[in-house]
């Protein structure tokens, strides 16, 4: 009698359990989903419980326009010239992303560059203005 | 087109010819030099600039204007001078720096080499990559944080 009344407590209970769970459940779902925050590459997220709302960021994209100087192009300054500065971007720009700080957005760097309007006459690129021959911006009157 | 390409950018980059430019356009905009304004970039890098004689009225009168102007966030300027740069020399750019210097959060990163952009190869060179980048960094962080809050 004793053993009966003992396990029907525990079934019982562990009924009683099983309802307390199925409606937290029930209510969980009902409310906007959990979101587990992660650190990835690609994006932050942030963990809020129901009733209130979810945020999702993406990496701020920052643009970067890049204008050569006489010769060459615009790739050929971005892809060369510059390569060593951006390569230690990547690397801080890494570094900050795995550190994952509630109070900093994670960003990306966006490279863009222009090629100048005027052909050299030697072949050797382009310019943004064309001079007189010995003219230098510095004495110019004029840009044409 | 090149005005819409800055306006649709966060940083310019501007190299010799490319910076010369840049700093035309700084000193005839006045939306660039305002970074309130939306459309404009909130930072430039100038290396290996000179003094753009031609806009040389609208360099010398910024300072002036810029005093005289309230409700205006400044763009953030970098000047990277090469202490060697024999094709725009130091001194050059350093006109151009004291026209942006009143009024404006401007710095310079300085290095012992030439006109080129720094590539980090030898101490002096990582040194000053290092300095840009950082300085890079901080400006994309503003950024970042400003959309985050």
């Amino acid at each position: 009698m004793h053993h009966f009344y003992t396990s029907s407590l525990i079934i019982i209970h562990l009924l009683l359990l099983l309802i307390f769970i199925c409606g937290a459940t029930a209510f969980i779902s009902s409310q906007r989903p959990l979101i587990i925050r992660t650190c990835s590459h690609h994006h932050h997220t942030k963990l809020f419980m129901a009733g209130v709302s979810a945020i999702t960021n993406d990496n701020i994209d920052i643009r970067i326009l890049c204008l050569h100087g006489k010769g060459g192009n615009g790739q050929q300054f971005v892809n060369s010239a510059l390569r060593p500065l951006r390569a230690l971007l990547e690397k801080k720009r890494l570094m900050v992303d795995n550190q994952c700080n509630d109070n900093d957005g994670g960003f990306s760097f966006h490279w863009e560059s222009l090629t100048a309007p005027y052909e050299l006459d030697d072949g050797g690129g382009y310019s943004w203005w064309t001079m007189p021959p010995g003219v230098r911006s510095y004495n110019a009157q004029e840009v044409r | 087109m090149v005005m819409d390409k800055i306006s649709n950018s966060d940083i310019v980059f501007g190299h010799s010819q490319g910076a010369i430019l840049v700093a035309s356009l700084l000193s005839i905009h006045d939306k660039l030099r305002d970074v309130t304004n939306n459309d404009s970039p909130i930072a430039y890098v100038l290396n290996g600039v000179a003094w753009p004689n031609p806009y040389r009225e609208s360099l010398q009168s910024l300072s002036e204007q810029q005093s005289t102007q309230t409700n205006v966030k400044s763009p953030s300027i970098l000047f990277i001078m090469g202490k060697e740069d024999n094709i725009n020399p130091i001194e050059s750019a350093m006109q151009v720096y004291d026209a942006f210097k009143d009024g404006n959060d401007v710095s310079i990163v300085e290095h012992a080499r030439g006109h080129s952009v720094p590539i980090g190869n030898d101490d002096d060179s990582i040194r000053a990559l290092e300095d840009i980048s950082d300085w890079i960094m901080d400006i994309a962080k503003s950024k970042a944080n400003k959309f985050e809050s």
